[in-house]
């Protein structure tokens, strides 16, 4: 499915990156299913970098495929599921090489990894303590002592007060938001270069959300880890992100820097998610929905998987598959349209 | 666990001992006709019928009965076999510890080999271990124990004169004897439970595996005899030990046609007399005896569920 | 995935899952898993078997011949003799009645009893509730075996009997499951709107409490057939169930036991029997309730 145009693409997007330092490469990763029935190109041909430091978003509707490129980076795609082409490199060494014991050396110790709903995703019998320990028994060697005393300093960190206390804690003696804490803590507890947010906030009240996002803010800040945020919400993107990579039926529609995207979006796709915003200080009309839903795997449109769905529609140039094609510096688009210039999509927030 | 988390299910457990005794006693009352009449049985001579009246209290109104009866139960008086005049508790007590013993060997066996069993299966789910597993689970919960019991002994002891067909050696003959004896009856006792803790634990095992905090410990990095060790077994344990209370119940109803196979003079033989010979004190003996074990059971599981689950140990 | 979902304004609703009839849809997921296809076979097989025996039958299953007793297996008798001469083949095959009729009247018993008092308890709630949940535990915390032997001692060894007693001693158990159904259903929107709209209660409970009740109620009494076959077994091996002349596989199960030392292999036959029939209606249930779960999942 590679073809020249996005192959230059790829390598055009290594050169524009002079300067900065590509942490995570991802290159025209495929994911495949296969299990009772086949489903090929489940997510097909995705192409992004996070840069040391950086913070980049991977948006898109539920069933897009964030959160299975994220599972693939991590290698832990569940069962069925597989990377069928592509590479995915960290600090330059690739992943997909790697055995299974190399990668567990690398998860948790260089990437680690933040899910939403830390209700269920702590374990409820192990205290708090020993599950931010846990990372760095298995990849510092730390005995136990040693590592829950780190687990401490890693509480204060996150401003969970009372450390002491609370790391004798079991998981639902927090509330949501210090669960969510506690999962942060345990995330960088060997001092990642990369984390991985996988929906962080949505599981969490509105105004916990703001403080998890201001804590990881801090740590970027202060610590200079990367951030793979994957998430379906704009406004937290608007927020905290560097660049965006938006998501549609397994596909990258667009990749460009969080204010092009926020200014001028490249794809109608992410125009029409722009325009789901809820805007405060505008009167309150009825929220535009994008008409449709997702396509399950499977039965994508052999042309522009969007083009159902999209209020630019119809053309000719929609039926053939589509291609992410450079539209200015260091932006990309798979609308064939856009790319064209035959298509201008409206600018700014909430525009319609 | 907390002393305020027993005492309700402590209650709990008084109150349903309290419901099988009302049930308990209501057995004799239930049976159709004149109880005394029937306790002495057809031939008996009009002056017997009276003499079992009194010596029941059957004379008294039933509430007054209750409380006597009630009275005396707490004391450990149930009351003498019609037949045997042997008070009931000796009976009860003579009979226990053969049951007992081969009981908890039983629940050994299960729990030994059916958790174990459904742990891997679960652990390896898809593959041809797992399959084997499931397979034999469903066969072993299918078949009647006792007709296992038959072809242990017609394998083990007939065909082969490796054990004893029948009887029961008591632990004081010797720990060896005891096992020789107790050990096919025990296995056939416990085969169905092993199996059904095989699936449950197997079930138990897979949901554990498919839940969103494993996939957080793997992300970190856990390896597979860690992740198995610290986050799966854990969690699993919980679910797996809530059924364990069930089954004592049934290996105490299994054991009483086990017994029969096997050759033990237990509480199922006790019982099974006692039902034939309609000597109704020695059923309410056995009656009261196996529902107060099966009340202790599920205590000593709620006890394991609460050391076990955080959340209910500190709620 | 399911919060996310519920979070996004952007996702349009999934449109109503195919309009077939669920009934349809639970024959159909049967009959294409092999396994539960082989078990409904089976005991399609049994009930014809059961109908046609005095014609199927090879010989009269009572009919003795004292001179025979012990037969091996033969061309004559398939099975072999008992150790009065009957034809094992023959009473096998009339004993189907039995076992396929015996869970019947336990598993009937059990619903008569259960399903009424756990809709009742689900539904109203309160204080019926509390108390029927409190027996309910009771009789369940009691040995079940132990529990239908107390009953057969009061109303006397006899078939009827015995399985009326396992239906007492099964009947907690499809309270339990009715009365989690009823409440859960009874939580569900619809049913409130149901009340809104002004349904009756009759028919709040026809139409919108049983269909939901019945699927797990199916899995439950399927699975308590295979249980009612197993004590039937074992209450006629006592020789508390079926009387002579009348033989279930229990009671050949004892005629083997006591013959065991002259004819040993003569426990394989109706032991057998038992699992396999067992065996056939634990995979039906099982498989009923993968499949409901696999619908309720989509």
């Amino acid at each position: 499915m590679r073809n020249g145009a996005m192959r230059n693409g790829a390598m055009r997007n290594g050169a524009m990156r002079n300067g900065t330092d590509p942490l995570l490469e991802v290159e025209g990763l495929t994911i495949d299913f296969d299990g009772a029935v086949s489903q090929p190109g489940l997510v097909q041909d995705v192409s992004f970098t996070v840069s040391r430091g950086e913070s980049v978003a991977l948006i898109g509707e539920s069933g897009c495929g964030k959160t299975m490129t994220a599972m693939a980076v991590l290698g832990l795609l569940p069962a069925g599921f597989r990377v069928a082409a592509g590479r995915i490199a960290l600090g330059g060494r690739d992943l997909l090489t790697c055995s299974a014991r190399e990668l567990r050396a690398i998860r948790g110790r260089s990437i680690g990894a933040i899910f939403q709903d830390p209700m269920s995703s702590l374990d409820p019998t192990m205290r708090v303590g020993d599950q931010i320990a846990e990372a760095r028994r298995l990849h510092l060697k730390e005995r136990r002592p040693v590592a829950l005393r780190r687990a401490r300093e890693l509480l204060d960190r996150v401003g969970i007060p009372n450390a002491d206390k609370r790391l004798a804690s079991y998981p639902h003696e927090l509330s949501g938001g210090m669960q969510q804490r506690v999962m942060i803590a345990s995330a960088i507890a060997c001092d990642p270069e990369l984390v991985l947010a996988d929906e962080p906030t949505t599981a969490l009240d509105v105004t916990i959300q703001a403080e998890i996002l201001e804590l990881l803010r801090d740590l970027r800040t202060e610590q200079g880890i990367a951030v793979l945020l994957v998430t379906h919400d704009l406004g937290v993107v608007a927020d905290f992100c560097d660049r965006v990579v938006a998501m549609y039926a397994g596909a990258v529609v667009e990749r460009a820097g969080v204010e092009d995207i926020f200014g001028a979006p490249a794809h109608p796709y992410t125009r029409a998610l722009l325009d789901a915003i809820p805007q405060s200080g505008r009167p309150r009309t009825v929220l535009p929905v994008i008409p449709g839903r997702v396509p399950p795997a499977g039965s994508f449109p052999t042309g522009c998987r969007f083009e159902p769905r999209c209020d630019h529609g119809g053309h000719d140039r929609c039926r053939a598959p589509q291609h992410e094609a450079a539209v200015a510096d260091g932006r990309y688009s798979r609308c064939a349209r856009v790319a064209d210039g035959d298509l201008v999509l409206a600018a700014g927030v909430g525009a319609r | 666990m907390k002393v305020a988390s027993i005492v309700p299910r402590l209650l709990g457990g008084l109150v349903v001992l309290w419901l099988v005794s009302v049930l308990t006693f209501a057995l004799i009352h239930l049976v159709p006709g004149d109880p005394a009449q029937v306790f002495a049985g057809d031939a008996a001579t009009p002056e017997r019928v009276e003499e079992i009246r009194a010596q029941l209290g059957l004379d008294q109104p039933l509430l007054v009965q209750y409380g006597t009866w009630l009275g005396r139960v707490l004391q450990g008086d149930l009351g003498v076999s019609l037949f045997t005049g042997e008070p009931v508790v000796d009976a009860v007590l003579r009979a226990a510890p053969a049951t007992l013993s081969i009981t908890l060997l039983a629940l050994i066996i299960a729990v030994g080999i059916g958790v174990p069993a459904g742990v891997i299966a679960g652990l390896r789910q898809g593959t041809w271990i797992d399959r084997v597993v499931s397979m034999l689970a469903t066969v072993g919960i299918a078949m009647p124990g006792f007709w296992v019991g038959m072809l242990l002994v017609l394998v083990f002891a007939l065909a082969n004169p490796w054990l004893p067909a029948t009887g029961y050696a008591p632990l004081s003959d010797g720990v060896g004897t005891w096992f020789e004896h107790a050990i096919l009856p025990a296995t056939a006792l416990g085969l169905a439970t092993g199996a059904e803790l095989a699936r449950h634990a197997r079930g138990c095992v897979t949901d554990v595996l498919s839940r969103p905090y494993i996939r957080t410990a793997r992300a970190r990095g856990c390896g597979p005899f860690w992740l198995i060790r610290k986050h799966v077994l854990r969690n699993a344990a919980i679910p797996v030990v809530t059924v364990l209370g069930l089954q004592a119940g049934r290996l105490l109803g299994g054991s009483i046609v086990i017994e029969l196979v096997a050759g033990v003079q237990g509480l199922g033989t006790l019982t099974i007399n006692s039902i034939l010979q309609r000597d109704f004190p020695i059923l309410q003996g056995y009656v009261l005896f196996a529902a107060a074990i099966v009340v202790v059971a599920n205590l000593t599981v709620d006890a394991m569920y609460g050391w076990l689950n955080p959340k209910v140990r500190t709620a | 995935m399911t919060a996310e979902a519920t979070a996004e304004p952007v996702v349009d609703r999934r449109p109503a899952p195919s309009e077939r009839s669920p009934r349809r849809k639970l024959l159909r997921g049967m009959i294409r898993r092999p396994s539960s296809l082989v078990a409904i076979v089976f005991v399609l097989v049994l009930v014809v078997l059961a109908v046609l025996a005095p014609w199927v039958a090879p010989q009269d299953p009572t009919a003795q011949d004292l001179a025979a007793a012990f037969a091996p297996y033969s061309a004559e008798h398939l099975l072999g003799t008992d150790d009065l001469g009957r034809d094992v083949a023959s009473r096998l095959l009339y004993a189907i009645r039995i076992a396929l009729l015996a869970p019947l009247i336990s598993v009937g018993v059990a619903l008569v009893l259960g399903v009424p008092s756990g809709l009742w308890a689900g539904l109203r709630r309160g204080y019926v509730d509390a108390v029927l949940s409190r027996i309910t535990d009771a009789l369940l915390s009691l040995p079940g075996l132990a529990f239908a032997l107390a009953i057969v001692a009061v109303v006397g060894p006899g078939l009827v009997n015995v399985m009326v007693a396992l239906g007492i001693v099964f009947m907690p158990s499809v309270f339990r499951v009715v009365r989690g159904a009823a409440m859960a259903v009874a939580q569900e929107p619809y049913v409130d709107s149901a009340r809104a709209i002004g349904c009756s209660t009759h028919r709040i409970l026809w139409v919108h409490i049983l269909p939901n009740v019945a699927a797990p109620l199916l899995v439950q009494a399927t699975i308590l057939m295979g249980v009612a076959l197993l004590a039937e077994a074992g209450l006629s091996f006592l020789g508390l169930g079926v009387q002579p002349p009348e033989s279930s596989w229990g009671s050949m199960l004892r005629t083997a036991y006591d013959n065991q030392f002259e004819a040993p292999l003569s426990v394989l036959p109706p032991g057998i029997a038992v699992v396999l029939t067992v065996l056939a209606f634990n995979v039906i249930g099982d498989t009923i309730r993968d499949v409901m779960a696999a619908r309720w999942q989509r």
